[in-house]
């Protein structure tokens, strides 16, 4: 039997396997390189890179929380000029795609990052965060409202030359509509879900847990909301997804696929087990053979109703 | 008791070698020392080979998601193939190593953190540890005597503890044969009070003259007050910081601590977690 075909195409760019790391999770790659091969990832997505340099917020930043944490780190990163000088020359070196993650505080701020990411090398796609929700009158406001969410893609689509991914919220009361809104911009894909807003509390002291009192949740905990948010999007919109949240292994890949992803971020997980991603693309192989697909691409969006079965050969669907 | 194996090219004072493992290791021995201290000794030929005083691990405490993230803990003692921790029992992970069986393994990060720098030969070894923060000044100090042959008598070891029934937590320092001095909250051992207060009063009596070097692991009050000390007597002062960690290995920027200069945070598990006192603001 020949093995099955991991690789998936997006956008015109072929993708080894379906598993990239989120962005924020895995540095600018240099951290992992001497522990796990990158080139056994689908991609990398890099830490939010913003025009100027930021240092982030005051710790405590993170709080663990049953299956997951929250983080306020605050976009915290080295500024669109020393990433192309510093990060850039060790991410040419990797032999996978490269996604940087781009964010702002206003369009300017966006355009001048995506101008000077233009000049750069070794990028394959850019990643625009409108979906930070830990920063004051941040990207948020792109990405909760439709208006906003046309602007900023629009604005983009005209200067990058690169495909877009644009980041969504699941803050918002419709993610669909924004879904469609930055798809009528130009959106080339869409990823999602960045972090759901939570807090911490200390009950001795009645303080919050974070300096900046609420954070983003992540990890195993949001995964549910993830799945929602990617069947959702992915029946009103027609560009492909990208899915985010929780993903810990090579099922959660498959779940993720079935609801309507291409690809899948792997965010928190890499913090749990360094290695996650790595087992993971092994595992799919193993997954894909004992479930009878040759193509992982078979899986995107091929959500059964509650009466149908369209997995095959798994011993766990006799007789459902 | 077995010389400290040689640490392939990495050396002190600098980053240590990068190279970071993630094999299962097995719990050999268990010790409870007090009802809330414990003891470990874990089979990792890889960690144990590399491992530097300042160094840490990132233990996995479950094979569930309870806890998500794994422990720091910093390295007390290697010997050939083995490393031991020493750690208070806290909170649930913590809990959870203690009540580890012989036999079990656990996935476990490390060695992880930069390293202490070593004393000038004409300087004393002060160490300054606060309760749980001594594993790392016990592996610096025995470090310092066995593969740099400082004299035991250059190292002077205070170890701050609530109270007389805490003394074990410094029996390894004492086997070493350094200058021991303990000081408890309550006064039933040793000087009453702080253990800053402990190093001010030997500094007035009798060091005030000596060229030393300062090497610290404790609460975070008991470093930054140790930290004003060392600046205003301008002594050469390195701190081992503690801090949530939820990688331990520079991707998360969660561990962050603030330069003092200047507006910018350090990553305690990358660029640390050992950090001179006159560079960070506690
Ligand atoms: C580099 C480093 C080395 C350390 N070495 C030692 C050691 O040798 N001996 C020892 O007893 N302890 C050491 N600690 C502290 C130890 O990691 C904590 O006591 C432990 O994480 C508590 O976990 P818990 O689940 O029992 O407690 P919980 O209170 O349940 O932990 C909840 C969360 O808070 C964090 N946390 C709570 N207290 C601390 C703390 N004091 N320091 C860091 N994180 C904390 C945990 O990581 C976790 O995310 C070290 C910490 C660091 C960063
Ligand atoms: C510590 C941390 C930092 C993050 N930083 C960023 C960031 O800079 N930009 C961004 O778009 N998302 C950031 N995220 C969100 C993740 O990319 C991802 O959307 C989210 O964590 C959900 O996925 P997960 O559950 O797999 O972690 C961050 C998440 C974490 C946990
Ligand atoms: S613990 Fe993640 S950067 Fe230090």
């Amino acid at each position: 039997m020949t093995a099955p075909n991991l690789e998936v195409e997006l956008c015109g760019i072929k993708f080894r396997n379906p598993i990239l790391t989120a962005s924020g999770t895995f540095g600018y790659g240099e951290e992992f390189n001497n522990y796990i091969d990158l080139s056994c990832l689908g991609g990398i997505v890099t830490k939010s890179i913003t025009r100027e340099p930021r240092p982030g917020h005051p710790p405590p930043r993170t709080y663990e929380t049953t299956g997951g944490m929250i983080n306020a780190i605050g976009l915290a990163n080295v500024g669109v000029d020393r990433f192309v000088s510093e990060k850039i020359p060790f991410l040419k070196t990797l032999d996978t795609r490269i996604i940087v993650n781009v964010a702002g505080f206003s369009i300017e701020e966006y355009r001048y990052c995506v101008e000077r990411l233009n000049d750069a090398e070794a990028i394959d796609m850019l990643e625009i965060n409108i979906s930070c929700p830990n920063v004051g009158a941040g990207g948020l406001e792109f990405s909760s409202t439709e208006k906003g969410a046309f602007a900023i893609t629009s604005e983009l689509k005209k200067i990058s030359r690169y495909p877009l991914m644009i980041k969504l919220s699941p803050n918002v009361t419709d993610i669909s509509a924004i879904a469609r809104a930055a798809e009528e911009g130009g959106a080339d894909c869409l990823s999602l879900i960045n972090t759901l807003v939570g807090m911490g509390v200390n009950h001795w002291t009645f303080k919050p847990i974070l300096t900046n009192i609420t954070g983003g949740l992540s990890g195993p905990a949001i995964k549910p909301v993830a799945l929602a948010k990617v069947w959702q999007v992915h029946n009103a919109v027609k560009i492909p997804l990208v899915g985010i949240g929780g993903a810990l292994d090579h099922f959660d890949v498959a779940e993720f696929m079935i609801v309507g992803a291409s690809l899948v971020q792997f965010g928190t997980a890499n913090f749990i087990n360094p290695d996650c991603t790595v087992k993971a693309s092994e595992g799919l192989v193993d997954y894909l053979d004992k479930s009878g697909i040759d193509d992982i691409s078979q899986l995107i969006g091929k959500l059964g109703g509650n009466n149908e079965v369209q997995g095959k050969n798994f011993p766990a669907c006799e007789g459902t | 008791m077995a010389v400290l194996q040689d640490k392939s090219g990495a050396s002190p004072g600098s980053q240590g070698a990068r190279m970071i493992f993630n094999p299962p290791v097995e719990l050999v021995e268990k010790e409870m020392l007090l009802p809330d201290l414990c003891r470990l000794k874990l089979h990792a030929p890889l960690i144990a080979k590399r491992a530097l005083p300042g160094n840490f691990v990132q233990i996995k405490v479950s094979d569930s998601l309870d806890p998500v993230f794994r422990r720091p803990m910093s390295i007390h003692n290697c010997e050939d193939e083995t490393f031991e921790m020493v750690f208070r029992v806290i909170g649930r992970g913590t809990q959870l190593l203690a009540e580890a069986l012989p036999g079990r393994k656990f996935d476990c990060l490390g060695p992880l953190g930069n390293t202490f720098e070593i004393p000038e030969t004409d300087e004393t070894a002060v160490m300054i540890a606060g309760g749980v923060g001594l594993p790392p000044l016990y592996f610096l100090s025995r470090f310092l005597i066995e593969r740099h042959r400082i004299e035991p008598s250059r190292v002077l070891f205070l170890l701050g503890i609530r109270d007389k029934t805490e003394l074990i937590v410094g029996a390894d320092a004492e086997k070493l044969g350094v200058e021991m001095k303990y000081s408890t909250d309550d006064g039933t051992h040793g000087f009453h009070g702080f253990v800053t207060a402990l190093f001010e009063d030997i500094y007035a009596r009798r060091l005030r003259n000596s060229k030393m070097r300062v090497y610290s692991c404790g609460p975070t009050p008991m470093m930054q007050a140790l930290s004003r000390i060392a600046l205003s007597f301008k002594l050469p002062c390195q701190l081992s910081l503690e801090g949530a960690m939820p990688c331990g290995v520079g991707t998360c920027l969660g561990c962050a601590v603030k330069l003092r200069a200047k507006d910018e945070y350090l990553r305690v598990c990358q660029e640390g977690p050992v950090f001179n006192a006159e560079e960070i603001e506690l």
